[in-house]
C-alpha cells in the first residue's frame, strides 16, 4: 500500500465553485427551470399573434371590413381579435374564480374545521374530472349571448385552477420559513402579511395562467359547431367550422393554424409558469 | 386483469353507470320525439366505439414513442417520438375532426380517419408525459437512482429499459389519462357533429342548435357518465399492467 | 501493510485520475483492496466519491474522464447511491432477474440464495416478503435485500456507494457490519464510500479519505473526539433554570374511530426538561424518538399539547396557543420570550423566505424581536450578526436561493444571533453539511456558545459528536426519556442498552439491537425497545418502566439495567 504520499498533506484550493448536490453526477450546472424557454417562447408567440390580430383591420384595403370577401389570411387575422379577447376575458374570470374557491376553501377550513376545506377542494376535483368543455356549446345553443359564454366557459376552467392553487398554498403555509417568522414573534397577520402573501402570489398567477389554453379550446370548439360566439364578432374556431361545412381547404388552413399556434403558445406559457413557481 | 377490472367497474357504478342510466331514463320522459331513449343508448355506443380504440391505440403509440424518444432522440422512433411530444397542444382533436371533415367532403372513408383524428391527440399527450420521464428514470438526478442500480448489478441494458426505466415513464401517463378521455371525448363529439354520425355527441348537438334543454341534458349527462367509465377502464388497465399486482409467484421452500 | 500474496489483488488503481471538464475531482489514486478486505472511502458531498466507483464499476458518469490504470478482477457489483429498486416491481422477479443473469439458475433457486443472504443479515424469516414491490417495505428492509443480493450473487469486488445512508445510526451500523463480516467470510473484496459522519470506517479494516481531490490514509490517530475535552462546565446555580418544562406531552388528532370517536397519536409523553443557564443539554434519539417534536415544544412552535414550558418563570404556552386571542401583555411576555430563546432549523435554507434578501429579513426580524434598537443600528447588527456566524460582509444582499448549504447554516445561526439571545434551542442544526463542513460549522457554534454564554439544547442523532460539548445529554425513545445523566457518563459508561447501542454505533462499533425501530402507529406494549433489546424479558412487555434515579443526576428507565449481560454494546 502507499499509504506514504508525500503530497497527502497538500492543500488544494476547494475544487469546485459549482455548488454539487449532495446525490447526482458531477456534471450537474444550475440551470433555468425546465420548460423556461418554451414559455418564453410561447409568450412571444402569444404577443405576435395578439399585436397581429389587433393590427388587422389596418391590413384590410377598404374602409368597410367584410370577412367573407377578405382574402383568408386578413380574414383569420380578424376572426383573431374576437377568439383572443374573448379568451382573455374568460381567463381572467375563469382564473379569478378558481383563487377565489381556493381562497374560499382555506377561510371555510379556519372557520369550520378541517374537514370542511377538504370536502370543498374534492369538490373541485370531481368537477375537474368532468367534460365541463362540453358545457360550452350547449350553454351556447340554450343561452346565447356574450356573458352567459364567457361565464359558462370560465367555470369551466376555474374547478382545475382552483385545485392547482390550493395545492400550492396548503405546500407554503407548511413551509419552515413560516415557522422561522413566528420565531421572530411575528404575529400570525404580520406572518401573513409579509411571508405567506408575497410569496403566495406567484403560485397563485401561475395557476390562474392554466385557464387561458382552456378557454381558448373550449371557446374554439363551441364556436366550431356554429354554438358559440356571435357571428359578428368572429372566431377561429368558427371560421375553421364554415370552411370544414363548405370543404373549402384554403379557408380552413389560415385560422386552423391560427388556432394551433395560440392554443401551443398558451399552453406553453401555462406549463412554464406552473413549473416556475414551483420551487426547485 | 380480469378481477381488478371488475372491481374499477364496480367503483365506477355511481358514477358512469348510474349518469348514464339516468340520462336513458331522462331522455324516455322529457324527450320531445318518442324513442329518444333508444336513439341516446345506440349513440353513447356509437361514441364508446368511436373514442375507445382511438384512445388504447393513441395512448400506447405515444407512450412508446415517447420512451424512445428519451433513449434514442436522433433515431427514427425517436424523431417521431420528439415530434408527437412537441406538436403536444398544437393539434385538438376537434381541430382534426375539422379536417377530418374537410377531407370526408374529397371522398375520404369516414371512420378510419376519425379514429386517427381522435389517436393523434391522445398520442401526443402521451408522448409530451412519457418522454420527460423517462428521460429523468436515465438521466443522473435521484429519479435514476433504480436504473443506476440495476446497472450497478450488471443487468442487461434491454431488461434495464423494460423493466426499471419504462414503468417510471408510463405512470405519469397513466395519471394524466383522465385529461386525455376529456380531450378525446370533446373531440368526438366535433367529430360526430361535423361528420354526421348517429352519436351521443351529435344528439347533444343538436338538441343545442334547436334551442332545447330536453334535448341537450340527456346526452350531456350521459356524456359525462361515459367519461367516467373511460377513466374506470383506464384505471384497470394501469392495475393490470403494474407490475405490483403480478406477484403471485411461487417461492415456496426459499 | 505490504501484503505479498500469490494472487493479485481483486481491486487495484494506479495514479486514477478523474476530470470533469478542467476540474481534478480525483488526483492519482493509488488503492488496492484484497481478498476479504473491507476498505471505507469518506468524503464529504461532491468529494468524487461516487464518480471513483463508477469508473471501478466500469460504469463512468457522464462528463467525467478517467487517467490512469484502475483493474478489477473478477465479478464485481455496484450498490449505487440511494439503494433504489425499481419501486413497483416485486422483489422476487428483481432477485431473480439480477441472481439469474450472473449465475444461470433459476426462481427457486435464486430465491433460496437470497434467503441465505438474508439470513447473514440478519433479517428475521417473518420479515421476508419477497412478493411486495420494494416501495412497499421499510428503507432498511430494502437495503437489507440489497445486500442479501448481492451476496447472492457472490462477487469477487463488492463496491457500495453510500450504503444504509438515511438510515439511523444503530440499523446502519448493524447492517454495515454484517455485510463486512459477509465479505471476510466469504473472501469478498468490499469498498465502502460515505460521508464521514455516517461512519461507514466504523466496520472497515482500513480507511481513505477523499478529501480536496486526493486519497488519503485516515491519520493514525482515528478522528474520535470522544474523549470529552473536559466539557465546559456549566456555571451550575440550583434553581437557576431559564428553561422549565414540565410534563411536555405531544399528540396529533386523527381521523375519527369506526364509532366516530376521536383519535389522537401521543407522539411526546410527559417529559421534564430544566435548561440552566450557560448549560448545553442534548437531546438524542433516532428516528421516531420525538426529539425534535419536543425541541420545536420548547420554543412554542407549536405549543405543546400537555404540559408546561416555562422561560424564567414565565409560561409561554398559553400566549403562543395562536387561537386563543391572548392578552396584549401576554403577546409582550412572548416576545421577550422569542427574544432570549431563538431557533436553529435542521433545513437552514428552506427557513429563509426565498421572496427576500437576507438583510431584509433579518431586518424584519430584528424590528419584531428589538424595537428598542434604532432602524439606523440595524444594519450594524446584522453585520455584526453575520461575522459572528463566520459570513462575509456580502451575504446580507443576498438571496436565499444563492446560499450555499454551508451558508446557508450560518445563516441561520447569525439569524438567531440576531436579537442576542440567551439560549439557542436546535434541532439537528448540521443535517445538511458534511464532513468539513459540518465539522467547521459545529466548531463555530460552540465558539459562538462560549463568548456569547448562551444555553444550548441540541437534538441529534450523533450520540458522540451531539455529547462531546455537551453538559447533559437525554436520550430519547418513542417519546420518552430512557436515560439523562452527565455527558461524561453517557460517553463512557450509559447504562440503558439504546444509549449504549447508540453510543456504539457513533464510534462505528456494532451496536447490540437487532431489527428495526417500530413504527410510531404500532408501539409494542410495556417498553418500545424489548422487541430489539438484548436485555428484555419477558417482565418488559408489561409496563414501560419509570424512570428512576440510579446515581446522583443519573436516571435511566429500563428493569433490567444492571442485569450482568452487557453484550458487545459496551463498546469497551
Amino acid at each position: 500500500m502507499k499509504d506514504g504520499d508525500p503530497m497527502a498533506d497538500f492543500e488544494q484550493p476547494p475544487l469546485s465553485p459549482v455548488r454539487q448536490p449532495p446525490q447526482g453526477g458531477p456534471s450537474t450546472v444550475p440551470q433555468a427551470p425546465r420548460g423556461f424557454a418554451r414559455g418564453l417562447s410561447g409568450a412571444a408567440v402569444l404577443a405576435a399573434l395578439t399585436l397581429a390580430c389587433a393590427a388587422a383591420p389596418l391590413m384590410a384595403d377598404g374602409s368597410t371590413i367584410r370577412r367573407l370577401d377578405a382574402d383568408p389570411v386578413a380574414a383569420a387575422l380578424l376572426d383573431g381579435r374576437g377568439s383572443l379577447s374573448f379568451a382573455l376575458l374568460a381567463a381572467v374570470l375563469g382564473g379569478l374564480a378558481g383563487i377565489v374557491w381556493a381562497l374560499l376553501a382555506f377561510l371555510l377550513g379556519a372557520l369550520r374545521g378541517d374537514p370542511a376545506r377538504r370536502r370543498s377542494i374534492a369538490a373541485a376535483e370531481r368537477l375537474a374530472g368532468l367534460p365541463l368543455a362540453l358545457l360550452v356549446p350547449a350553454a351556447g345553443g340554450l343561452f346565447g349571448g356574450l356573458w352567459p359564454l364567457a361565464l359558462v366557459t370560465a367555470a369551466t376552467a376555474a374547478p382545475a385552477v382552483a385545485v392547482l392553487a390550493h395545492a400550492e398554498i396548503s405546500a407554503l403555509t407548511r413551509a419552515e420559513f413560516l415557522n422561522a417568522a413566528r420565531a421572530a414573534a411575528l404575529p400570525e397577520p404580520a406572518v401573513m402579511r409579509r411571508h405567506l402573501v408575497p410569496n403566495a402570489l406567484r403560485p397563485l398567477l401561475a395557476a390562474a395562467t392554466l385557464a387561458l389554453p382552456r378557454v381558448l379550446a373550449a371557446e374554439s370548439f363551441a364556436s366550431l359547431l356554429g354554438l358559440g360566439l356571435p357571428p359578428t364578432l368572429g372566431s377561429w374556431g368558427a371560421s375553421v367550422g364554415l370552411a370544414a361545412r363548405l370543404g373549402d381547404p384554403l379557408g380552413l388552413a389560415p385560422p386552423a393554424l391560427l388556432l394551433a399556434l395560440a392554443l401551443w403558445s398558451a399552453c406553453a406559457v401555462a406549463d412554464a409558469a406552473v413549473a416556475g413557481s414551483r420551487k426547485p | 386483469m380480469q378481477r381488478s377490472l371488475i372491481r374499477r367497474l364496480i367503483d365506477a357504478v355511481p358514477t358512469a353507470f348510474l349518469p348514464m342510466a339516468a340520462a336513458v331514463a331522462l331522455a324516455a320522459a322529457i324527450a320531445p320525439q318518442p324513442g329518444a331513449s333508444l336513439t341516446l343508448l345506440r349513440g353513447l355506443a356509437v361514441t364508446l366505439l368511436l373514442t375507445l380504440p382511438s384512445l388504447a391505440v393513441g395512448t400506447t403509440l405515444g407512450t412508446l414513442a415517447g420512451s424512445w424518444a428519451a433513449v434514442a432522440p436522433r433515431s427514427a422512433g425517436g424523431l417521431f417520438g420528439r415530434l408527437l411530444a412537441g406538436a403536444g397542444p398544437l393539434v385538438p382533436g376537434f381541430l382534426l375532426a375539422a379536417v377530418a371533415a374537410l377531407a370526408v367532403r374529397a371522398g375520404a372513408s369516414p371512420a378510419p380517419l376519425g379514429w386517427t383524428a381522435l389517436a393523434i391527440p391522445a398520442a401526443c399527450q402521451a408522448a409530451r408525459l412519457a418522454r420527460p420521464a423517462m428521460a429523468r428514470a436515465l438521466g443522473p438526478g435521484s429519479e435514476g437512482g433504480a436504473v443506476r442500480m440495476a446497472r450497478g448489478l450488471g443487468l442487461d441494458e434491454r431488461t434495464i429499459l423494460r423493466h426499471h426505466a419504462l414503468p417510471q415513464a408510463v405512470v405519469p401517463v397513466m395519471t394524466g389519462l383522465r385529461s386525455a378521455v376529456m380531450a378525446a371525448m370533446v373531440g368526438a363529439v366535433a367529430l360526430e357533429s361535423l361528420l354526421d354520425l348517429p352519436g351521443a355527441g351529435s344528439l347533444m348537438i343538436d338538441g343545442a342548435r334547436a334551442g332545447s334543454a330536453a334535448g341537450v341534458i340527456p346526452p350531456l349527462v350521459a356524456l359525462a357518465g361515459l367519461t367516467a367509465l373511460l377513466v374506470a377502464l383506464g384505471a384497470a388497465v394501469r392495475d393490470w399492467i403494474d407490475p405490483a399486482n403480478r406477484s403471485a409467484m411461487p417461492y415456496g421452500g426459499a | 501493510m505490504n501484503l505479498i500474496t500469490a494472487r493479485a489483488a481483486p481491486l487495484e488503481t494506479d495514479a486514477l485520475t478523474l476530470m470533469v471538464e478542467d476540474h481534478v475531482l480525483l488526483d492519482r489514486a493509488t488503492l488496492q483492496v484484497e481478498r476479504g478486505e473491507v476498505l471505507a472511502v469518506t468524503g464529504g458531498a461532491g468529494a468524487g466519491k461516487t464518480a471513483l466507483l463508477g469508473v471501478l464499476a466500469d460504469q463512468p458518469l457522464p462528463g467525467v474522464d478517467a487517467a490512469g490504470r484502475a483493474r478489477v478482477d473478477g465479478r464485481r457489483l455496484l450498490i449505487a447511491q440511494g439503494g433504489q429498486l425499481a419501486p413497483r416491481r416485486p422483489l422476487a422477479l428483481q432477485v431473480a432477474e439480477v441472481v439469474g443473469h450472473h449465475l444461470g439458475i433459476d426462481l427457486r433457486s435464486a430465491l433460496r440464495r437470497m434467503a441465505d443472504g438474508l439470513d447473514r443479515m440478519g433479517v428475521p424469516a417473518a420479515a421476508r416478503r419477497f412478493d411486495l414491490p420494494p416501495e412497499q417495505i421499510s428503507q432498511s428492509l430494502r437495503w437489507a435485500c440489497l445486500f442479501a443480493m448481492a451476496a447472492a450473487v457472490g462477487p469477487a469486488v463488492l463496491l457500495a456507494d453510500s450504503p444504509c445512508a438515511g438510515l439511523d445510526p444503530t440499523v446502519r451500523l448493524r447492517l454495515l457490519h454484517r455485510l463486512a463480516d459477509w465479505a471476510r467470510a466469504e473472501g469478498v473484496a468490499l469498498l465502502l464510500a460515505g460521508r464521514p459522519e455516517d461512519r461507514v470506517d466504523g466496520p472497515a479494516d482500513r480507511v481513505l479519505r477523499l478529501r480536496h481531490g486526493r486519497l488519503v490514509p485516515d491519520s493514525a490517530v482515528p478522528p474520535e473526539r470522544s474523549a470529552p475535552a473536559s466539557p465546559p462546565v456549566g456555571h451550575e446555580m440550583p434553581g437557576s433554570a431559564l428553561l422549565r418544562a414540565r410534563t411536555v406531552g405531544m399528540a396529533y388528532p386523527l381521523s375519527p374511530g369506526p364509532k366516530g370517536e376521536p383519535r389522537e397519536l401521543t407522539v411526546l409523553h410527559g417529559v421534564d426538561l430544566d435548561l440552566r443557564a450557560g448549560e448545553t443539554v442534548a437531546l438524542l434519539g433516532e428516528t421516531g424518538s420525538a426529539k425534535a417534536t419536543l425541541a420545536r415544544a420548547l420554543l412554542c412552535l407549536p405549543p405543546p399539547t400537555a404540559g408546561s414550558v416555562a422561560w424564567m418563570g414565565r409560561d409561554m404556552v398559553p400566549a403562543a396557543v395562536p387561537a386563543a386571542s391572548a392578552a396584549e401583555a401576554d403577546q409582550a411576555g412572548l416576545r421577550r420570550t422569542r427574544r432570549d430563546l431563538q431557533p436553529l432549523f435542521p433545513d437552514p435554507a428552506a427557513s429563509f423566505d426565498p421572496s427576500m434578501t437576507i438583510a431584509a429579513q433579518f431586518a424584519v426580524a430584528l424590528e419584531s424581536l428589538r424595537p428598542d434598537i434604532p432602524a439606523s443600528q440595524r444594519a450594524l447588527r446584522i453585520a455584526e450578526a453575520l461575522a459572528a456566524a463566520g459570513l462575509p460582509d456580502g451575504t446580507a444582499e443576498r438571496w436565499p436561493a444563492g446560499l450555499t448549504a454551508a451558508e446557508a447554516a450560518r445563516a441561520g445561526l447569525a439569524r438567531a444571533l440576531l436579537s442576542g439571545p440567551r439560549a439557542l434551542v436546535a434541532d439537528e442544526p448540521a443535517a445538511t453539511l458534511s464532513a468539513e463542513e459540518r465539522s467547521g460549522f459545529l466548531d463555530t457554534l460552540r465558539v459562538v456558545r462560549d463568548h456569547h454564554r448562551l444555553s444550548l439544547v441540541v437534538a441529534t442523532e450523533q450520540f458522540a459528536e451531539g455529547l462531546r460539548d455537551a453538559d447533559r445529554g437525554i436520550v430519547l425513545l418513542a417519546g420518552h426519556v430512557v436515560e439523562s445523566a452527565a455527558a461524561g457518563i453517557l460517553l463512557t459508561a450509559p447504562l440503558h442498552p439504546y444509549s449504549r447501542a447508540m453510543l456504539a454505533a457513533s464510534r462505528g462499533e456494532r451496536p447490540a439491537l437487532e431489527g428495526d425501530a417500530p413504527s410510531g402507529l404500532a408501539q409494542p406494549a410495556g417498553c418500545p425497545l424489548r422487541r430489539r433489546c438484548p436485555l428484555a424479558r419477558d417482565f418488559c412487555a408489561q409496563a414501560m418502566p419509570p424512570l428512576e434515579e440510579v446515581s446522583p443526576g443519573h436516571r435511566v428507565a429500563c428493569h433490567y439495567w444492571d442485569a450482568p449481560e452487557g453484550g458487545a454494546a459496551d463498546g469497551a
